[in-house]
C-alpha cells in the first residue's frame, strides 16, 4: 500500500513538473544598430593587501561588456577594471583582440572609460548614445553576448527609480531597479541596457534568486560622460551634509516647523564640506534646495521620476562648481545659503573612504608595521567590516569629521613581525600612534621623518 | 626615523602598552635581516 501511494506521488510530482514547464527568459535577437557597439572586455585585476600592505592579493579576471560611445571610447564599470594589471578588448564580430587602458574612472560613480592604442581597432563599430527618457514601468533590453559572439539582449522591466548605494558604501546615486530573467553567459559582469537603441542603463547588480538588476542609470552616465570630457577630471559633487527625517510631530514643534514647510534635520556636517563651508550648521532644517521643496523625508517631486531623494540634486543633478541655494530654518528662522558643489578626493579625509588603483603607504620599524588608517584597510574583515573590525578604528572612521577637523591622517601599529626588537610585543596590534620620540605624529610622513 | 632619546626610539599609543621603547642601532642592525626573514621588498613605502 506505501509503495502505491509513493508511485502516485512521484507520478503527481511528475506531472506537476511537466504541467509547469520552467519559464524561459525573453530573449531577442538584437537589432543591426546595436550589434557593433559592444565589445568584451577582459581584465586581470589585482588589489594591494591591506594587511600584508607590501603585498599584492592573488590575480583574478573580470570579463564584462563595453559599449563604444564615440568614435574612440567603451564605456565600463569601474568594479570591472579596478586594480586592473592588464584590459583586453575583443570585437564580437570577429573576434580580434587589443590592449586597452583606462582613461578615466570614477570609482564612487561606478564608471570607467577605455581606450584602445590600435586607432583602427574600432572601426567601423556603431556608438551609443545615451538617454534619459526612462521611468519607471518602460520595458528595456540587457544586451549579452554568446560565445560565438552573437548579440542576444532579454526584456527588463524597470520596477523602480531610486538613489541608491553604488559599490561603495557611501555612494549612493540615481539606480534603476529591473526585473529580469537572465540567463548565464561569458562576459557578464557588467552589461550595457539600452531602450530604443540607445544606452539606457549598466548592469551593476544581478541577484538570480530573485531575477532583480540594480543598474547605474543614464543620468549618472551622462554626467559622468560630460565630466570625462575634461582633465582634471572633477566628478560628482557632494553637499557635505547627513540628514534624518522630520515626521515625528514633537520634534517639528520643537524646530518650530510649520506643516507646510516639510524639511528633513540637518544630523551631520562634513567640516570640510560645501555645506559647512557656507554656513549650514548641524540642528539646521533644510527644507529647500533651489526651487525644489524638501519633504519631510527628505525626498523632492522629480518631474519624471517623482519622490527622489534629494541626494540627486546635489549629486548629479548638478556639476562641481555650481551654486546651489539651501534654505533652511534655523532657530525659527529662515536663512538662505549659497552652497558652492564641489567634490572632496579620497586623499583629502583624514581616513580615506577607498585607495583602490594605487598601493597603501606603510613604514616598518624593527618589526613594528604602520599604516595610516584607510576604511580600505577595515573592509579586510569582510562585508561585515562596521561589526568586525576593531572598532575603535570604525569609531574613528564613523565620526572623522567631527573628531579631526583638521588636515591629519591616523598612524597606528597594524601588526608585529616577530623580530629581535619585538620580544614581547608580538600580540600587540591595531593601536593609535600619538607620538614618535616626542613628536606629535599626523601622517606617515611625520613618522618617517620627512 | 630622527631624534631617538637616549639611542632609543619612543613611540607613544593612545592606549596600553601606551608606549615601547626600541633600540635605535639594533632596529637599524636587524633592518637586513628582518627584510630577507619575510621577504619584504622594502621597509617603506610613503
Amino acid at each position: 500500500m506505501r509503495s502505491l501511494l509513493a508511485i502516485a506521488l512521484s507520478f503527481a510530482l511528475l506531472h506537476a513538473v511537466v504541467a509547469a514547464p520552467e519559464p524561459t527568459p525573453k530573449e531577442e535577437p538584437v537589432p543591426p544598430e546595436q550589434k557593433g557597439s559592444v565589445v568584451r572586455v577582459n581584465s586581470t585585476n589585482q588589489s594591494y593587501d591591506f594587511l600584508r600592505p607590501w603585498s599584492k592579493e592573488a590575480p583574478f579576471s573580470r570579463r564584462g561588456l563595453g559599449v563604444l560611445i564615440d568614435g574612440r571610447k567603451i564605456l565600463v564599470t569601474a568594479e570591472l577594471v579596478e586594480n586592473s594589471d592588464y584590459i583586453e578588448l575583443e570585437r564580437a564580430d570577429s573576434g580580434e583582440k587589443s590592449v586597452a587602458t583606462v582613461q578615466v574612472i570614477d570609482y564612487e560613480a561606478n564608471l570607467a572609460t577605455l581606450s584602445s592604442p590600435d586607432p583602427k581597432f574600432l572601426e567601423g563599430m556603431q556608438p551609443l548614445q545615451t538617454t534619459t527618457g526612462v521611468k519607471t514601468g518602460d520595458e528595456l533590453s540587457v544586451l549579452q553576448l554568446e560565445t560565438n559572439g552573437t548579440p542576444v539582449s532579454t526584456r527588463a522591466l524597470v520596477t523602480s527609480v531610486e538613489v541608491g548605494k553604488y559599490a561603495l558604501e557611501d555612494s549612493g546615486y540615481l539606480m534603476f531597479r529591473m526585473s529580469c530573467p537572465l540567463q548565464f553567459r561569458e562576459n557578464s559582469f557588467t552589461l550595457p541596457i539600452v531602450k530604443e537603441n540607445r544606452l539606457a542603463a549598466f548592469l551593476m547588480r544581478y541577484d538570480s534568486r530573485s531575477q532583480t538588476v540594480d543598474a547605474i542609470s543614464s543620468p549618472v552616465i551622462e554626467h559622468f560622460l560630460v565630466e570625462a570630457q575634461h582633465q582634471p577630471y572633477k566628478g560628482f559633487p557632494r553637499a557635505g551634509i547627513g540628514f534624518s527625517p522630520t515626521r515625528d510631530p514633537q520634534l517639528r514643534k520643537y524646530m518650530k516647523l510649520q506643516d507646510s514647510d516639510g524639511g528633513v534635520y540637518i544630523n551631520q556636517v562634513d567640516q570640510n564640506g560645501p555645506a559647512a563651508k557656507a554656513g549650514v550648521k548641524q540642528g539646521d532644517v533644510l527644507i529647500a534646495i533651489g526651487d525644489k521643496q524638501v519633504d519631510p523625508d527628505g525626498n523632492y517631486l522629480h518631474p519624471i521620476y517623482g519622490k527622489l531623494s534629494i541626494t540627486h540634486l546635489t549629486t548629479t543633478e548638478a556639476y562641481c562648481g555650481q551654486h546651489v541655494t539651501m534654505t533652511v530654518i534655523r532657530n525659527g528662522e529662515r536663512k538662505q545659503l549659497n552652497v558652492e558643489l564641489f567634490r572632496r578626493s579620497s586623499e583629502d579625509y583624514v581616513i580615506e573612504p577607498y585607495t583602490i588603483g594605487k598601493p597603501p603607504r606603510f613604514y616598518i620599524l624593527g618589526g613594528l608595521v604602520f599604516q595610516e588608517l584607510t576604511r580600505q584597510y577595515l573592509r579586510e574583515w569582510g562585508t561585515n567590516w562596521l561589526k568586525d573590525a576593531p572598532q575603535r578604528l570604525v569609531y574613528y572612521d564613523r565620526f572623522q569629521s567631527d573628531l579631526f577637523p583638521e588636515k591629519r591622517k591616523i598612524v597606528f601599529l597594524t601588526q608585529i613581525l616577530p623580530a629581535q626588537d619585538t620580544v614581547g610585543y608580538e600580540q600587540l596590534n591595531n593601536l593609535v600612534v600619538t607620538k614618535l620620540n616626542g613628536r606629535e605624529i599626523l601622517s606617515l610622513d611625520d613618522f618617517a621623518g620627512l | 626615523m630622527r631624534n631617538p632619546t637616549g639611542g632609543y626610539h619612543k613611540i607613544e599609543f593612545e592606549e596600553d602598552p601606551h608606549q615601547i621603547y626600541l633600540d635605535a642601532k639594533q632596529v637599524e642592525e636587524d633592518a637586513a635581516q628582518l627584510q630577507k626573514t619575510y621577504s619584504l621588498p622594502a621597509l617603506q613605502r610613503l
